[in-house]
Protein backbone atom coordinates (compact mmCIF):
# COMPACT_ATOMS: atom_id res chain seq x y z
CA UNK A 1 0.00 0.00 0.00
CA UNK A 2 1.79 3.65 -0.95
CA UNK A 3 2.29 5.80 1.42
CA UNK A 4 -0.01 9.07 1.81
CA UNK A 5 -2.92 7.44 -0.58
CA UNK A 6 -6.11 6.94 0.71
CA UNK A 7 -6.57 3.07 0.25
CA UNK A 8 -10.39 1.69 0.83
CA UNK A 9 -10.82 -2.57 1.65
CA UNK A 10 -13.93 -3.10 0.00
CA UNK A 11 -16.08 -6.40 0.57
CA UNK A 12 -19.00 -8.29 1.55
CA UNK A 13 -19.71 -8.72 5.55
CA UNK A 14 -17.50 -10.81 7.38
CA UNK A 15 -14.75 -11.18 4.50
CA UNK A 16 -12.46 -10.02 6.84
CA UNK A 17 -11.36 -6.39 6.22
CA UNK A 18 -12.05 -5.76 9.87
CA UNK A 19 -9.57 -8.15 11.24
CA UNK A 20 -7.19 -7.10 8.66
CA UNK A 21 -7.65 -3.82 10.56
CA UNK A 22 -7.38 -4.98 14.13
CA UNK A 23 -4.02 -6.67 13.14
CA UNK A 24 -2.39 -3.75 11.33
CA UNK A 25 -3.62 -1.60 14.76
CA UNK A 26 -2.24 -4.58 16.78
CA UNK A 27 -5.37 -5.06 18.85
CA UNK A 28 -5.38 -8.34 17.57
CA UNK A 29 -2.30 -10.79 16.82
CA UNK A 30 -1.83 -12.61 13.74
CA UNK A 31 -1.49 -16.59 14.09
CA UNK A 32 1.20 -16.75 11.03
CA UNK A 33 2.77 -13.81 8.91
CA UNK A 34 3.80 -10.15 9.34
CA UNK A 35 2.70 -6.83 8.93
CA UNK A 36 5.18 -3.89 7.98
CA UNK A 37 4.74 -0.41 8.20
CA UNK A 38 6.96 1.60 6.05
CA UNK A 39 9.44 -0.98 5.82
CA UNK A 40 9.47 -1.99 9.77
CA UNK A 41 7.87 -5.28 11.06
CA UNK A 42 5.61 -4.49 13.55
CA UNK A 43 4.26 -7.97 14.41
CA UNK A 44 5.56 -8.04 17.99
CA UNK A 45 4.80 -4.45 18.54
CA UNK A 46 1.70 -3.62 20.82
CA UNK A 47 -0.97 -1.24 19.70
CA UNK A 48 0.36 1.29 22.18
CA UNK A 49 3.54 1.41 20.46
CA UNK A 50 2.22 1.31 16.72
CA UNK A 51 2.79 4.14 14.64
CA UNK A 52 -0.95 3.92 13.60
CA UNK A 53 -4.50 4.93 15.16
CA UNK A 54 -8.15 4.10 14.23
CA UNK A 55 -11.36 5.65 14.11
CA UNK A 56 -13.36 2.49 15.43
CA UNK A 57 -17.05 1.98 13.97
CA UNK A 58 -18.73 2.76 17.02
CA UNK A 59 -16.41 5.41 17.39
CA UNK A 60 -15.44 4.37 21.17
CA UNK A 61 -15.46 7.64 22.44
CA UNK A 62 -14.60 8.12 26.01
CA UNK A 63 -18.02 9.02 27.98
CA UNK A 64 -16.36 10.04 31.06
CA UNK A 65 -14.22 12.99 29.02
CA UNK A 66 -15.11 15.66 27.24
CA UNK A 67 -14.67 16.25 23.12
CA UNK A 68 -11.23 18.15 24.32
CA UNK A 69 -9.84 15.43 26.59
CA UNK A 70 -10.90 13.11 24.24
CA UNK A 71 -8.83 14.44 21.21
CA UNK A 72 -5.59 15.51 23.47
CA UNK A 73 -6.00 11.60 24.95
CA UNK A 74 -2.99 10.54 22.46
CA UNK A 75 -1.24 14.01 22.93
CA UNK A 76 -1.19 13.11 26.69
CA UNK A 77 0.29 9.69 26.17
CA UNK A 78 2.98 10.80 23.88
CA UNK A 79 3.91 13.49 26.81
CA UNK A 80 3.71 16.27 24.58
CA UNK A 81 3.90 19.66 26.58
CA UNK A 82 0.74 21.40 27.80
CA UNK A 83 1.48 24.33 25.52
CA UNK A 84 1.59 22.27 22.76
CA UNK A 85 -1.40 20.30 23.74
CA UNK A 86 -3.61 23.12 24.10
CA UNK A 87 -2.73 24.57 20.39
CA UNK A 88 -2.65 20.90 18.82
CA UNK A 89 -6.20 20.43 20.71
CA UNK A 90 -7.40 24.32 19.35
CA UNK A 91 -6.19 23.29 15.56
CA UNK A 92 -8.06 19.98 15.66
CA UNK A 93 -11.03 21.51 17.24
CA UNK A 94 -11.26 24.26 14.18
CA UNK A 95 -10.75 21.28 11.97
CA UNK A 96 -13.84 19.36 12.88
CA UNK A 97 -15.18 22.78 13.17
CA UNK A 98 -16.52 22.00 17.08
CA UNK A 99 -14.49 24.52 19.33
CA UNK A 100 -18.27 25.51 20.62
CA UNK A 101 -18.94 22.35 21.63
CA UNK A 102 -15.02 21.26 23.32
CA UNK A 103 -16.54 20.90 26.70
CA UNK A 104 -19.54 18.88 25.95
CA UNK A 105 -19.67 15.22 26.61
CA UNK A 106 -19.46 12.49 23.62
CA UNK A 107 -23.46 11.50 24.88
CA UNK A 108 -24.20 14.91 23.92
CA UNK A 109 -23.42 15.60 20.46
CA UNK A 110 -24.93 13.77 17.00
CA UNK A 111 -23.61 10.99 15.45
CA UNK A 112 -21.83 13.17 13.08
CA UNK A 113 -20.32 15.09 14.92
CA UNK A 114 -18.98 12.03 17.37
CA UNK A 115 -17.52 11.03 14.08
CA UNK A 116 -15.76 13.71 13.47
CA UNK A 117 -14.38 13.93 17.02
CA UNK A 118 -13.20 10.36 16.59
CA UNK A 119 -11.14 11.97 13.37
CA UNK A 120 -9.46 14.37 15.41
CA UNK A 121 -8.89 12.27 18.65
CA UNK A 122 -6.92 9.50 15.93
CA UNK A 123 -5.52 11.97 13.94
CA UNK A 124 -3.74 14.19 16.83
CA UNK A 125 -0.26 12.93 16.99
CA UNK A 126 0.07 12.51 13.26
CA UNK A 127 0.01 8.47 12.70
CA UNK A 128 1.84 7.03 9.84
CA UNK A 129 -1.36 5.08 8.82
CA UNK A 130 -5.07 6.54 10.07
CA UNK A 131 -7.26 3.25 10.08
CA UNK A 132 -11.01 3.72 9.82
CA UNK A 133 -13.17 1.03 10.22
CA UNK A 134 -16.72 1.53 8.48
CA UNK A 135 -16.34 5.14 9.70
CA UNK A 136 -19.77 6.25 7.74
CA UNK A 137 -21.74 2.84 8.33
CA UNK A 138 -23.77 4.27 11.34
CA UNK A 139 -24.74 7.28 9.99
CA UNK A 140 -27.47 7.75 6.95
CA UNK A 141 -27.17 8.21 3.72
CA UNK A 142 -27.29 11.95 3.30
CA UNK A 143 -24.42 12.53 5.80
CA UNK A 144 -22.76 9.83 4.89
CA UNK A 145 -21.87 11.53 1.51
CA UNK A 146 -21.11 14.70 2.70
CA UNK A 147 -18.36 13.37 4.96
CA UNK A 148 -17.23 11.03 2.32
CA UNK A 149 -16.07 13.99 0.96
CA UNK A 150 -14.42 15.70 3.68
CA UNK A 151 -12.47 12.70 4.79
CA UNK A 152 -11.06 13.10 1.17
CA UNK A 153 -10.30 16.46 1.92
CA UNK A 154 -9.15 15.84 4.95
CA UNK A 155 -6.76 13.16 3.69
CA UNK A 156 -5.52 15.11 0.92
CA UNK A 157 -4.42 18.35 3.53
CA UNK A 158 -2.77 16.12 6.12
CA UNK A 159 -1.00 13.77 3.49
CA UNK A 160 -1.53 10.93 5.96
CA UNK A 161 -2.12 7.00 4.67
CA UNK A 162 -5.59 6.03 4.98
CA UNK A 163 -6.79 2.69 5.19
CA UNK A 164 -10.58 2.60 5.07
CA UNK A 165 -12.76 0.16 5.45
CA UNK A 166 -16.40 -0.40 3.93
CA UNK A 167 -18.78 -3.02 2.18
CA UNK A 168 -20.33 0.32 0.37
CA UNK A 169 -18.70 0.54 -2.49
CA UNK A 170 -20.19 3.39 -3.52
CA UNK A 171 -18.35 5.31 -0.58
CA UNK A 172 -15.00 3.40 -1.54
CA UNK A 173 -15.34 4.92 -5.05
CA UNK A 174 -15.94 8.46 -3.85
CA UNK A 175 -12.73 8.66 -1.54
CA UNK A 176 -10.23 6.17 -2.64
CA UNK A 177 -7.17 6.25 -4.78
CA UNK A 178 -6.56 2.65 -4.77
CA UNK A 179 -9.40 -0.01 -3.63
CA UNK A 180 -8.91 -3.57 -2.37
CA UNK A 181 -11.80 -6.19 -3.11
CA UNK A 182 -11.77 -8.62 -0.23
CA UNK A 183 -12.90 -11.62 0.04
CA UNK A 184 -12.83 -14.86 2.36
CA UNK A 185 -9.84 -12.82 4.09
CA UNK A 186 -7.75 -12.39 0.75
CA UNK A 187 -7.08 -9.33 -1.33
CA UNK A 188 -8.64 -10.37 -4.67
CA UNK A 189 -7.96 -7.40 -6.35
CA UNK A 190 -5.91 -4.50 -5.44
CA UNK A 191 -6.48 -1.28 -8.39
CA UNK A 192 -7.75 2.14 -8.79
CA UNK A 193 -11.57 2.05 -8.96
CA UNK A 194 -11.69 2.51 -12.47
CA UNK A 195 -9.45 -0.30 -13.45
CA UNK A 196 -11.42 -2.37 -11.10
CA UNK A 197 -14.63 -1.58 -12.59
CA UNK A 198 -13.47 -2.11 -16.21
CA UNK A 199 -10.62 -4.81 -15.82
CA UNK A 200 -11.58 -7.24 -13.05
CA UNK A 201 -9.63 -10.33 -12.28
CA UNK A 202 -12.33 -12.58 -11.25
CA UNK A 203 -16.46 -13.27 -11.39
CA UNK A 204 -16.33 -12.23 -7.70
CA UNK A 205 -14.83 -8.63 -8.29
CA UNK A 206 -16.76 -8.55 -11.51
CA UNK A 207 -20.11 -9.43 -9.82
CA UNK A 208 -19.31 -7.15 -6.79
CA UNK A 209 -18.13 -3.88 -8.40
CA UNK A 210 -20.82 -2.14 -10.20
CA UNK A 211 -23.40 -4.27 -12.16
CA UNK A 212 -23.24 -6.07 -14.31
CA UNK A 213 -24.51 -9.43 -16.77
CA UNK A 214 -22.26 -12.36 -17.15
CA UNK A 215 -22.38 -14.51 -19.72
CA UNK A 216 -20.07 -17.64 -20.02
CA UNK A 217 -18.33 -19.01 -23.38
CA UNK A 218 -14.99 -20.11 -23.87
CA UNK A 219 -11.33 -18.88 -25.36
CA UNK A 220 -11.76 -20.33 -28.99
CA UNK A 221 -8.02 -18.50 -30.64
CA UNK A 222 -6.21 -15.92 -28.79
CA UNK A 223 -5.91 -13.03 -30.71
CA UNK A 224 -3.21 -11.08 -29.50
CA UNK A 225 -1.87 -10.19 -25.66
CA UNK A 226 -4.89 -10.04 -23.86
CA UNK A 227 -7.19 -10.17 -27.20
CA UNK A 228 -9.37 -13.35 -27.71
CA UNK A 229 -12.08 -14.38 -30.01
CA UNK A 230 -14.46 -15.65 -27.89
CA UNK A 231 -17.96 -18.52 -28.31
CA UNK A 232 -19.89 -15.77 -29.55
CA UNK A 233 -18.17 -14.33 -32.56
CA UNK A 234 -16.47 -11.51 -31.36
CA UNK A 235 -12.52 -10.52 -30.34
CA UNK A 236 -12.50 -9.02 -26.55
CA UNK A 237 -10.01 -7.61 -24.02
CA UNK A 238 -8.93 -9.82 -21.03
CA UNK A 239 -6.14 -11.01 -18.38
CA UNK A 240 -3.03 -12.37 -20.36
CA UNK A 241 -2.60 -15.57 -20.12
CA UNK A 242 -6.22 -17.44 -20.84
CA UNK A 243 -5.62 -20.10 -23.10
CA UNK A 244 -7.74 -21.45 -26.01
CA UNK A 245 -10.61 -23.76 -24.52
CA UNK A 246 -10.74 -21.70 -21.26
CA UNK A 247 -13.86 -21.12 -19.87
CA UNK A 248 -14.78 -17.77 -19.38
CA UNK A 249 -16.98 -15.20 -18.48
CA UNK A 250 -18.12 -11.91 -20.41
CA UNK A 251 -18.86 -8.81 -18.19
CA UNK A 252 -21.10 -6.25 -19.70
CA UNK A 253 -22.01 -3.40 -18.16
CA UNK A 254 -24.91 -2.04 -18.32
CA UNK A 255 -24.30 1.24 -19.90
CA UNK A 256 -22.34 -0.87 -22.61
CA UNK A 257 -25.61 -2.13 -23.75
CA UNK A 258 -28.65 -0.54 -25.35
CA UNK A 259 -30.98 -0.96 -28.15
CA UNK A 260 -29.28 -0.57 -31.69
CA UNK A 261 -27.85 -2.04 -34.89
CA UNK A 262 -24.20 -3.36 -35.35
CA UNK A 263 -21.61 -5.62 -34.89
CA UNK A 264 -22.26 -7.58 -32.07
CA UNK A 265 -26.39 -8.13 -31.32
CA UNK A 266 -28.45 -9.78 -29.20
CA UNK A 267 -32.16 -9.90 -29.00
CA UNK A 268 -34.71 -10.66 -26.73
CA UNK A 269 -38.11 -9.36 -24.40
CA UNK A 270 -38.09 -6.86 -22.39
CA UNK A 271 -38.90 -8.48 -19.03
CA UNK A 272 -38.50 -5.24 -16.78
CA UNK A 273 -37.71 -1.31 -16.65
CA UNK A 274 -36.24 0.84 -13.74
CA UNK A 275 -34.79 4.21 -13.63
CA UNK A 276 -31.84 3.70 -11.91
CA UNK A 277 -28.77 5.95 -10.89
CA UNK A 278 -29.86 9.18 -13.59
CA UNK A 279 -31.11 6.39 -16.57
CA UNK A 280 -33.58 4.01 -17.76
CA UNK A 281 -32.00 0.40 -17.09
CA UNK A 282 -33.30 -2.77 -18.78
CA UNK A 283 -33.29 -6.38 -18.13
CA UNK A 284 -33.87 -8.13 -20.80
CA UNK A 285 -34.73 -11.99 -21.17
CA UNK A 286 -32.21 -12.89 -24.11
CA UNK A 287 -32.53 -16.74 -25.34
CA UNK A 288 -29.47 -19.29 -24.56
CA UNK A 289 -27.81 -16.30 -22.32
CA UNK A 290 -30.24 -15.07 -19.59
CA UNK A 291 -30.96 -11.80 -18.00
CA UNK A 292 -29.03 -9.03 -19.58
CA UNK A 293 -28.69 -5.28 -18.06
CA UNK A 294 -29.12 -2.56 -20.74
CA UNK A 295 -29.97 1.26 -20.75
CA UNK A 296 -32.39 2.49 -22.84
CA UNK A 297 -35.63 3.28 -23.65
CA UNK A 298 -38.13 0.23 -23.75
CA UNK A 299 -41.74 -0.57 -22.72
CA UNK A 300 -41.84 -4.13 -20.94
CA UNK A 301 -43.16 -7.22 -23.56
CA UNK A 302 -41.25 -5.25 -25.76
CA UNK A 303 -38.70 -7.42 -28.83
CA UNK A 304 -35.46 -5.42 -28.64
CA UNK A 305 -32.33 -6.32 -31.23
CA UNK A 306 -29.45 -4.88 -28.36
CA UNK A 307 -25.86 -3.66 -29.72
CA UNK A 308 -23.19 -4.61 -27.34
CA UNK A 309 -20.16 -1.53 -27.23
CA UNK A 310 -17.38 -4.48 -27.78
CA UNK A 311 -14.48 -1.93 -26.89
CA UNK A 312 -15.67 -1.68 -23.61
CA UNK A 313 -15.26 -5.76 -22.88
CA UNK A 314 -13.71 -7.38 -20.81
CA UNK A 315 -13.23 -11.78 -19.87
CA UNK A 316 -12.91 -13.01 -16.09
CA UNK A 317 -11.97 -16.56 -15.83
CA UNK A 318 -15.25 -18.72 -15.04
CA UNK A 319 -15.52 -20.38 -11.75
CA UNK B 1 -55.68 -10.29 34.47
CA UNK B 2 -54.68 -11.92 37.31
CA UNK B 3 -56.52 -11.15 40.83
CA UNK B 4 -54.82 -10.08 43.44
CA UNK B 5 -54.50 -13.11 46.24
CA UNK B 6 -55.89 -11.42 49.75
CA UNK B 7 -53.40 -13.44 51.62
CA UNK B 8 -50.61 -12.49 49.72
CA UNK B 9 -51.19 -9.01 50.29
CA UNK B 10 -52.15 -9.81 54.19
CA UNK B 11 -48.57 -11.61 54.16
CA UNK B 12 -46.91 -8.41 52.97
CA UNK B 13 -47.98 -5.69 54.63
CA UNK B 14 -47.31 -8.17 57.66
CA UNK B 15 -43.64 -8.24 56.97
CA UNK B 16 -43.36 -4.64 56.06
CA UNK B 17 -44.98 -3.85 59.29
CA UNK B 18 -42.12 -6.52 60.88
CA UNK B 19 -39.32 -4.41 59.28
CA UNK B 20 -40.48 -1.28 60.31
CA UNK B 21 -42.36 -1.06 63.31
CA UNK B 22 -38.94 -1.86 65.29
CA UNK B 23 -37.31 0.76 63.13
CA UNK B 24 -39.72 3.40 64.02
CA UNK B 25 -39.83 2.47 67.60
CA UNK B 26 -36.23 3.15 67.62
CA UNK B 27 -36.40 6.65 66.23
CA UNK B 28 -39.68 7.45 68.77
CA UNK B 29 -38.14 6.29 71.84
CA UNK B 30 -34.14 8.01 70.57
CA UNK B 31 -36.57 11.17 71.38
CA UNK B 32 -38.62 9.92 74.04
CA UNK B 33 -38.38 11.97 76.92
CA UNK B 34 -39.49 9.15 78.91
CA UNK B 35 -36.77 7.39 80.49
CA UNK B 36 -38.46 4.28 81.21
CA UNK B 37 -39.42 4.32 77.31
CA UNK B 38 -42.89 3.60 79.00
CA UNK B 39 -44.84 5.66 77.62
CA UNK B 40 -44.03 9.28 75.33
CA UNK B 41 -43.23 11.79 77.72
CA UNK B 42 -42.50 14.71 75.13
CA UNK B 43 -39.40 15.33 72.43
CA UNK B 44 -36.13 15.54 73.44
CA UNK B 45 -32.72 15.77 72.02
CA UNK B 46 -31.29 14.46 75.67
CA UNK B 47 -30.08 11.14 74.39
CA UNK B 48 -28.09 12.19 71.48
CA UNK B 49 -26.40 14.28 74.00
CA UNK B 50 -25.74 11.58 76.73
CA UNK B 51 -24.45 9.48 73.63
CA UNK B 52 -22.27 11.43 72.30
CA UNK B 53 -20.75 12.55 75.45
CA UNK B 54 -20.62 8.82 76.59
CA UNK B 55 -16.62 8.53 76.14
CA UNK B 56 -17.28 4.66 75.78
CA UNK B 57 -19.58 5.03 73.09
CA UNK B 58 -17.36 7.63 71.25
CA UNK B 59 -14.47 5.73 71.59
CA UNK B 60 -16.09 2.78 70.07
CA UNK B 61 -17.44 4.56 67.15
CA UNK B 62 -14.16 5.81 65.93
CA UNK B 63 -12.97 1.85 66.48
CA UNK B 64 -15.96 1.06 63.86
CA UNK B 65 -14.99 3.65 61.50
CA UNK B 66 -11.63 2.87 61.73
CA UNK B 67 -12.03 -0.41 61.36
CA UNK B 68 -14.66 0.05 58.50
CA UNK B 69 -12.45 1.95 56.50
CA UNK B 70 -9.67 -0.27 56.79
CA UNK B 71 -11.77 -3.09 55.61
CA UNK B 72 -13.05 -1.47 52.86
CA UNK B 73 -9.75 -0.18 51.39
CA UNK B 74 -8.46 -4.04 51.24
CA UNK B 75 -11.70 -5.35 50.36
CA UNK B 76 -11.64 -2.74 47.33
CA UNK B 77 -8.28 -4.02 46.19
CA UNK B 78 -9.11 -7.43 46.27
CA UNK B 79 -12.29 -7.00 44.36
CA UNK B 80 -10.77 -4.63 41.60
CA UNK B 81 -8.15 -6.84 41.11
CA UNK B 82 -10.45 -9.97 40.80
CA UNK B 83 -12.59 -8.54 38.66
CA UNK B 84 -10.39 -7.53 36.33
CA UNK B 85 -8.42 -10.83 36.29
CA UNK B 86 -11.77 -12.20 35.56
CA UNK B 87 -12.35 -10.42 32.48
CA UNK B 88 -9.39 -11.67 31.17
CA UNK B 89 -9.53 -15.68 32.28
CA UNK B 90 -10.51 -18.46 30.61
CA UNK B 91 -13.95 -20.13 31.09
CA UNK B 92 -12.13 -22.55 33.58
CA UNK B 93 -10.54 -20.15 35.52
CA UNK B 94 -13.59 -17.47 35.57
CA UNK B 95 -15.50 -20.72 37.21
CA UNK B 96 -12.82 -21.27 40.14
CA UNK B 97 -12.72 -17.00 40.51
CA UNK B 98 -16.71 -17.07 40.98
CA UNK B 99 -16.66 -20.59 42.99
CA UNK B 100 -14.10 -18.78 45.47
CA UNK B 101 -16.57 -15.25 45.52
CA UNK B 102 -19.49 -17.65 46.28
CA UNK B 103 -18.19 -19.45 48.86
CA UNK B 104 -17.08 -16.42 50.86
CA UNK B 105 -20.87 -15.10 50.74
CA UNK B 106 -22.82 -17.49 51.82
CA UNK B 107 -19.74 -19.27 54.60
CA UNK B 108 -21.74 -19.22 58.33
CA UNK B 109 -20.00 -16.29 59.42
CA UNK B 110 -18.95 -18.34 62.22
CA UNK B 111 -17.18 -21.14 60.50
CA UNK B 112 -15.23 -17.88 58.91
CA UNK B 113 -14.21 -16.08 62.51
CA UNK B 114 -13.53 -19.62 64.01
CA UNK B 115 -11.44 -20.51 61.34
CA UNK B 116 -9.55 -17.22 61.20
CA UNK B 117 -9.12 -17.58 64.92
CA UNK B 118 -7.17 -20.54 64.69
CA UNK B 119 -5.37 -19.67 61.42
CA UNK B 120 -4.28 -16.06 63.19
CA UNK B 121 -3.46 -18.08 66.17
CA UNK B 122 -1.15 -20.13 64.55
CA UNK B 123 0.77 -16.99 62.60
CA UNK B 124 0.66 -15.39 65.60
CA UNK B 125 -1.00 -12.12 64.07
CA UNK B 126 -1.89 -10.66 67.80
CA UNK B 127 -6.25 -9.83 67.86
CA UNK B 128 -7.49 -6.52 67.17
CA UNK B 129 -8.38 -3.92 64.48
CA UNK B 130 -6.54 -5.44 61.78
CA UNK B 131 -7.11 -9.02 61.99
CA UNK B 132 -10.92 -8.08 62.27
CA UNK B 133 -10.55 -5.76 59.26
CA UNK B 134 -9.10 -8.36 57.49
CA UNK B 135 -11.31 -10.86 58.45
CA UNK B 136 -14.45 -8.27 57.49
CA UNK B 137 -12.53 -8.01 54.14
CA UNK B 138 -12.76 -12.45 53.32
CA UNK B 139 -16.70 -11.63 53.01
CA UNK B 140 -16.42 -7.64 52.35
CA UNK B 141 -14.34 -8.59 49.10
CA UNK B 142 -16.40 -11.23 47.74
CA UNK B 143 -19.79 -8.19 47.93
CA UNK B 144 -17.64 -5.98 46.25
CA UNK B 145 -16.14 -7.98 43.32
CA UNK B 146 -19.71 -9.29 42.33
CA UNK B 147 -20.97 -5.40 42.38
CA UNK B 148 -17.55 -4.34 40.20
CA UNK B 149 -18.55 -7.71 37.92
CA UNK B 150 -22.08 -5.95 37.47
CA UNK B 151 -20.28 -3.21 36.20
CA UNK B 152 -17.46 -4.39 34.28
CA UNK B 153 -20.35 -5.79 31.96
CA UNK B 154 -21.22 -2.88 30.81
CA UNK B 155 -17.78 -2.11 29.88
CA UNK B 156 -17.22 -1.84 25.95
CA UNK B 157 -14.01 -3.27 25.18
CA UNK B 158 -13.34 -1.45 22.22
CA UNK B 159 -12.89 1.92 24.73
CA UNK B 160 -9.75 0.02 25.97
CA UNK B 161 -8.56 -1.10 22.47
CA UNK B 162 -9.11 2.51 21.36
CA UNK B 163 -6.67 4.07 24.49
CA UNK B 164 -4.42 0.99 23.63
CA UNK B 165 -4.53 2.09 19.42
CA UNK B 166 -3.92 5.96 21.63
CA UNK B 167 -0.73 5.07 22.86
CA UNK B 168 -1.84 4.10 26.58
CA UNK B 169 0.66 1.58 28.49
CA UNK B 170 -1.58 -0.90 30.15
CA UNK B 171 -1.34 0.71 33.45
CA UNK B 172 -1.61 3.99 31.84
CA UNK B 173 -5.19 2.63 30.08
CA UNK B 174 -6.48 1.34 33.57
CA UNK B 175 -5.93 4.76 34.97
CA UNK B 176 -7.34 6.68 32.64
CA UNK B 177 -10.41 4.52 31.30
CA UNK B 178 -10.78 1.21 32.84
CA UNK B 179 -10.74 3.10 36.71
CA UNK B 180 -12.93 5.85 35.59
CA UNK B 181 -15.48 4.32 34.12
CA UNK B 182 -15.68 1.60 36.60
CA UNK B 183 -15.92 4.33 39.29
CA UNK B 184 -19.23 3.92 40.38
CA UNK B 185 -19.21 0.09 40.65
CA UNK B 186 -16.48 0.95 42.74
CA UNK B 187 -18.26 3.68 44.84
CA UNK B 188 -21.30 1.21 45.58
CA UNK B 189 -19.26 -1.77 46.40
CA UNK B 190 -17.08 0.33 48.62
CA UNK B 191 -20.24 1.26 50.22
CA UNK B 192 -21.43 -2.07 50.90
CA UNK B 193 -18.15 -3.41 52.01
CA UNK B 194 -18.33 -0.35 54.73
CA UNK B 195 -21.79 -1.30 55.85
CA UNK B 196 -21.17 -4.80 55.99
CA UNK B 197 -17.28 -4.14 58.14
CA UNK B 198 -19.99 -1.46 60.54
CA UNK B 199 -22.61 -3.77 61.85
CA UNK B 200 -20.89 -6.63 62.28
CA UNK B 201 -20.85 -8.27 65.64
CA UNK B 202 -19.11 -11.70 64.79
CA UNK B 203 -16.08 -11.59 63.60
CA UNK B 204 -15.10 -8.40 65.18
CA UNK B 205 -15.83 -10.82 68.97
CA UNK B 206 -13.62 -13.63 67.65
CA UNK B 207 -11.07 -11.70 66.33
CA UNK B 208 -11.23 -8.20 68.59
CA UNK B 209 -9.16 -6.54 70.79
CA UNK B 210 -11.08 -6.48 74.17
CA UNK B 211 -9.94 -3.36 75.04
CA UNK B 212 -10.86 -1.78 71.94
CA UNK B 213 -14.80 -2.86 71.52
CA UNK B 214 -16.68 -1.98 68.01
CA UNK B 215 -20.02 0.05 68.40
CA UNK B 216 -22.06 -3.08 67.91
CA UNK B 217 -19.87 -4.78 70.17
CA UNK B 218 -20.68 -1.70 73.04
CA UNK B 219 -24.63 -1.46 72.08
CA UNK B 220 -24.33 -5.41 72.27
CA UNK B 221 -23.30 -4.81 75.70
CA UNK B 222 -25.71 -2.23 77.12
CA UNK B 223 -28.98 -3.38 75.92
CA UNK B 224 -27.92 -7.18 77.50
CA UNK B 225 -28.81 -5.16 80.82
CA UNK B 226 -31.67 -3.06 79.74
CA UNK B 227 -32.33 -1.28 76.69
CA UNK B 228 -31.51 2.28 77.23
CA UNK B 229 -32.62 5.53 75.49
CA UNK B 230 -29.12 6.21 74.57
CA UNK B 231 -29.06 2.61 72.86
CA UNK B 232 -32.23 3.63 71.05
CA UNK B 233 -30.07 6.99 69.72
CA UNK B 234 -27.27 5.17 68.66
CA UNK B 235 -29.89 2.96 66.86
CA UNK B 236 -31.48 6.05 65.19
CA UNK B 237 -27.78 7.09 64.10
CA UNK B 238 -26.61 4.17 62.87
CA UNK B 239 -30.02 4.02 60.99
CA UNK B 240 -29.38 7.30 59.36
CA UNK B 241 -25.91 6.29 58.28
CA UNK B 242 -26.92 3.66 56.77
CA UNK B 243 -29.50 5.36 54.71
CA UNK B 244 -27.01 7.94 53.67
CA UNK B 245 -24.75 5.53 52.34
CA UNK B 246 -27.26 3.64 50.70
CA UNK B 247 -28.79 6.81 48.89
CA UNK B 248 -24.95 7.34 48.35
CA UNK B 249 -24.81 3.40 46.29
CA UNK B 250 -28.09 4.36 44.59
CA UNK B 251 -26.88 7.88 43.56
CA UNK B 252 -23.80 6.53 42.22
CA UNK B 253 -25.47 3.97 40.33
CA UNK B 254 -28.10 5.76 38.34
CA UNK B 255 -25.42 8.39 37.74
CA UNK B 256 -23.50 5.71 36.05
CA UNK B 257 -25.92 4.28 34.23
CA UNK B 258 -27.07 7.83 32.57
CA UNK B 259 -23.53 8.82 31.56
CA UNK B 260 -23.56 5.33 29.66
Amino acid sequence: MPEATFTVLLGPSGCGKTTLLRLVAGIDRPTSGTIEIAGVDVTSLPAHRRPVNTVFQSYALFPHLSVRENVAFALREARWSRERIDARTAELLALIRLEDRAKARPSELSGGQQQRVALARALAVGPSVLLLDEPLAALDLHLRRGLAGELRALQLETQTTFLHVTHDQEEAFAVADLVAVMRDGRIEQLAAPEELYRQPVSRFVAGFVGRATLVSTEVETVVGKGRYRIGLGIDVAGPPGLTIGAAVELVLRPEDVSPGEGAFTLEGTVSATAFVAGRNELRVDVPEVGPVLATGRAARGDAVRLLVAADHLWLVPAE
Amino acid sequence: MIRRHPIASVLTSIVIALIWVPLLMIAVNALNRDELLISWGGATTRWFKEAWNDEQIRDSLMVSIRLAALATAISLVVAVTAALFWRGASPRVRRIIDGATIVRIVMPEIVLATALLLLFNKLGLPFGTTAVALGHAVFGSAFATVVIQARMHALDPALEEAAADLGATPLRRAWRVTLPLLAPGIVAAGALAFILSFDDVITSQFLGDARENTLPLVVFGIIRQRVTPEANAIGAIVLLLSAAVTTLVLVATAFGKRRR
